[in-house]
């Protein structure tokens, strides 16, 4: 167990959060310990650098968000195990212990204990690495493959462990799956013999506050780019820190309901080509605010019509809402600037030309606002 | 108050009438003012003092119009949101209204890829067998071509569980469940993702009841505010509270719906009767099995009798098949791995229908709204799913192009026959050949209509409607193989 942020044993409402990140596969292939894989397709896994960059920059965004939950920030466990020949993502004075798959364990199960402290507590789970789907999907640890007739000892049951999840005190509850689908379920003619972390009961209710996003990507490229953030954490951060905010009764917050509709669309515009190809299947019960954020930015897109005036046109747009501020310009559209929700107006001017000069008022809305294009017919 | 908005939604598709939009009137510090749900062509007053207002109208899709409007004291301003910006034809606003997915692409039902690909339809019989069935569809204003995509209108010959089935020489065989309904509409269009990631073909099934798709459509999202908001002003709440579902499809979206928001106080005893009395449906017995599951949390002293009661259901579903609707699939999947690990892995049923169902799961399309797998028939879902054309005679129709040797052998055309192609250059004779090719007079073949015309003209527009073959327009045979 490695808190990085630490637990102060506080029985007021909290959010804990267990943070897992595996790129490195001691027992695959270009691990430290690299063992000949004979079952099925596992050979062909290989080590990941997005993971643990993905694990650490999501455990490093919690704590500068910490006093932004519903629940404060009360502790973040990280478990971190990097690609040999990758650099360590951890700050030099963090030293987590590796996501093997006893320490995950063990992390889990204090993880729980925190969360069963107060039902207002907010419990947060992130897992991005290797995983497998068959019946359901299988997350995998560091020490995966360490015996190689039964490799699945080194993973775990996901779904299962979420329905266990379901028992602990904490009724908002938010798990988020970052996962690299190499091997696919039709590559596997067994069911994988991984068990979950915890066993489920099925007398116990459901959470009241249910987010259950499971991404996967088909290899490494999709995941993120290399020795980079995962694109769906990036999207993850940009929707928790503003993207999907609404106006509640005090201000800007961030509902789960709302990350849930609205974290493919998010991913789409940290990744245009991704958007589609790795829809995030998600689940909510009832919606909850977890957090309150300060004005959030808004991808604001402005065009003309006609087409043929984009190109000379000179575009500007100032807010219209806050005085002082100073106005943006550009030549040429469409233009794409990121600018805070508020009201703006929007001018096009044309030098000389048939085309005519056009003004428009825009409510820039998050996460993204494409407003009708400035009317510029001649 | 004399002042306000005048919101105009703004929508072509004939369908789209009744597509029920989120309009949402925000004040200039973003706070929501006015919340309501109109239909897709519907206009709307909202009183306002004056201000600067947004206006946002969401599609169930999820697809979002903003706009900025300013209001003076005494004017009710006009506000039209142009819905219809969301899908490149009319005929297909209905999909890209209701159905969470891609915006058009690039991709066109006209490229190599999608040569001869066709679908047919798959009834599941009293007897508890699939067979394919024709497919409802006399004449082509049922369908709608375009190169982005087709679109079919049918109704559904008797009230049970259907399964349209696409696939071609280059895509895999998919599955996907038809709701029943009076009226199916169906869209078959590119997918613009990779092709050993997603599937090939996107097949987008709608019934003609969008309010109930639009909840469908908010489940998917987890938008379970204005799936709420929605019943609130819709007809469902009094289908939710009294039981008047139309179809046995639309009660088990309601279970669902109940389920997720878990109000158990309204699925009442209506749950053991959709499970009771509509055999095909594997839904049903889902839903009463997790409303059982239910009561035992909220009663424990029950656990003995409703927990057995909720094993046989679920086992009962999955003899049935596989549930209709993807949230079944995934609630009869968690139910048994729940029944799994109470019996600790000893449960032999519940073990071997844990197998079955890890098939239907494995071959699945999460994304999907209905129940959709790669697979050979309904009931026999494949990861490694064939292609080709099926074997022996059973009713398929072609969706775009359709091949040559289709056509000779069903004596549309004939070897020897000569097209002439009326082109701006002037016109062009062009031989069916003994071999199944159409035969250019320079030496170039083709085996497709489509093939030949993206040739001679560089799109696929349909300009071969006015060829020529002998008096006949060659537009009319290539017809009669895209309807039956």
């Amino acid at each position: 167990m490695t808190l990085i942020f630490p637990d102060a044993e506080n029985n007021s409402p909290r959010t804990h959060a267990l943070v897992i990140g595996v790129g490195g596969y001691r027992h695959l292939v270009g691990g430290a310990e690299e063992r000949p894989q004979t079952l099925e397709h596992v050979g062909l896994l290989q080590q990941l650098s997005s993971p643990p960059r993905s694990a650490e920059r999501f455990a490093q965004w919690l704590i500068k968000t910490a006093d932004s939950w519903r629940a404060p920030l009360g502790s973040v466990d990280l478990l971190i195990s990097p690609a040999p020949e990758n650099l360590d993502p951890r700050p030099a004075r963090i030293l987590t212990e590796p996501a093997t798959i006893a320490n995950i364990q063990s992390a889990y199960n204090a993880w729980k204990q925190r969360c069963d402290r107060h039902a207002d507590n907010i419990a947060v789970f992130f897992f991005c690495g290797h995983g497998v789907e068959k019946t359901e999907q299988y997350l995998l640890a560091e020490d995966f493959g360490s015996n190689p007739n039964n490799p699945w000892l080194g993973s775990f049951a996901f779904d299962t462990t979420r329905l266990a999840f379901h028992q602990t005190r904490a009724q908002t509850q938010c798990f988020f799956v970052d996962a690299c689908r190499k091997i696919t379920s039709g590559m596997l003619t067994r069911e994988p013999t991984a068990i979950p972390l915890e066993t489920p009961d099925i007398t116990a209710p459901e959470c009241a506050f249910d987010l259950t996003i499971q991404a996967s990507a088909r290899n490494e490229a999709a995941l993120g780019p290399k020795r980079g953030v995962s694109y769906f954490t990036q999207a993850l951060m940009r929707a928790l820190g503003g993207g999907v905010a609404v106006q509640g009764s005090g201000g800007w917050v961030i509902e789960t309901g709302q990350v849930s509709a609205q974290i493919t669309r998010i991913l789409h515009m940290v990744k245009a080509s991704q958007g589609f190809k790795q829809r995030c299947p998600s689940r909510v019960n009832a919606s909850t605010e977890i957090l309150r954020v300060r004005a959030p930015r808004v991808e604001l897109v402005l065009e003309c019509a006609p087409n043929e005036a984009n190109p000379v046109a000179q575009l500007t747009c100032s807010r219209l809402d806050v005085a002082g501020l100073p106005e943006l310009s550009n030549q040429g559209a469409p233009w794409k600037i990121e600018v805070d929700a508020g009201i703006y107006v929007t001018r096009a001017r044309f030098v000389a030309g048939v085309f005519r000069d056009a003004e428009g008022w825009v409510m820039a809305f998050p996460p993204s606002t494409r407003p009708t294009p400035l009317e510029c017919w001649p | 108050m004399n002042s306000g908005l005048r919101v105009h939604l703004q929508a072509f598709g004939y369908e789209t009438d009744y597509v029920p939009v989120e309009v949402e009137i925000f004040d200039s510090a973003f706070r929501s003012v006015e919340k309501r749900w109109l239909k897709a062509k519907e206009s709307l007053e909202f009183p306002l003092k004056p201000g600067i207002y947004g206006v946002r109208a969401s599609l169930p899709s999820g697809v979002m119009f903003d706009k900025a409007v300013p209001v003076s004291e005494g004017e009710m301003k006009d506000c039209t949101m142009p819905l219809h910006e969301a899908s490149p034809h009319e005929g297909h606003e209905w999909a890209y209204f209701t159905k969470i997915g891609e915006a058009p692409g690039s991709v066109q039902l006209s490229d190599r890829l999608y040569e001869a690909v066709w679908i047919r339809l798959w009834q599941l019989q009293t007897d508890g067998d699939w067979r394919v069935a024709p497919l409802p569809i006399h004449d082509n204003n049922e369908i709608s071509w375009n190169e982005d995509g087709v679109s079919y209108r049918f109704q559904a010959p008797t009230a049970n569980f259907y399964a349209l089935q696409v696939g071609g020489p280059r895509i895999p065989w998919k599955i996907v469940g038809l709701p029943s309904s009076y009226d199916v509409m169906v869209l078959v269009r590119p997918s613009s993702g990779p092709v050993r990631r997603v599937h090939p073909l996107d097949v987008v099934v709608s019934s003609n009841d969008f309010e109930l798709e639009t909840l469908l459509a908010l489940m998917q999202r987890g938008d379970t505010s204005s799936a709420s908001n929605l019943i609130a002003e819709s007809h469902l709440a009094e289908r939710l509270l009294h039981n008047k579902w139309e179809n046995t499809a639309a009660a088990a979206v309601g279970g669902y719906f109940l389920l997720r928001v878990n109000d158990m106080e309204r699925l009442h005893n209506w749950v053991n009767n959709l499970a009771n009395w509509f055999q095909w449906m594997a839904d049903g017995p889902v839903i009463h099995a997790w409303q059982l599951i239910a009561e035992v949390r909220n009663d424990p002293n029950q656990e003995g009798v409703r927990l057995e009661q909720a094993r046989g259901r679920l086992l009962e579903a999955v003899r049935r098949g596989v549930p209709l609707y993807t949230e079944g699939l995934r609630l009869l999947r968690d139910g048994l791995l729940l029944f799994d690990q109470r019996a600790k892995g000893d449960d032999g049923e519940i073990r071997a229908a844990l197998a079955r169902v890890g098939e239907f799961v494995a071959a699945a399309d999460w994304s999907a709204i209905t129940t959709t797998f790669t697979g050979t028939r309904p009931d026999k879902p494949s990861t490694k799913s064939p292609r080709g054309k099926p074997r022996g005679s059973d009713p398929l129709i072609y969706v775009f192009d359709v091949p040559l040797r289709e056509a000779i052998r069903r004596g549309m055309l004939k070897a020897g026959e000569e097209i002439i192609a009326q082109l701006s250059s002037g016109p062009v004779h062009i031989q069916v050949s003994e071999r199944g090719k159409l035969e250019l007079p320079d030496g170039r073949t083709f085996n497709s209509v489509g093939a030949l015309q993206k040739a001679l003209t560089g799109n696929s527009s349909g300009a071969y409607w006015s060829w020529q073959v002998g008096q006949i327009p060659l537009g009319y045979k290539v017809m009669s193989l895209r309807i039956q």
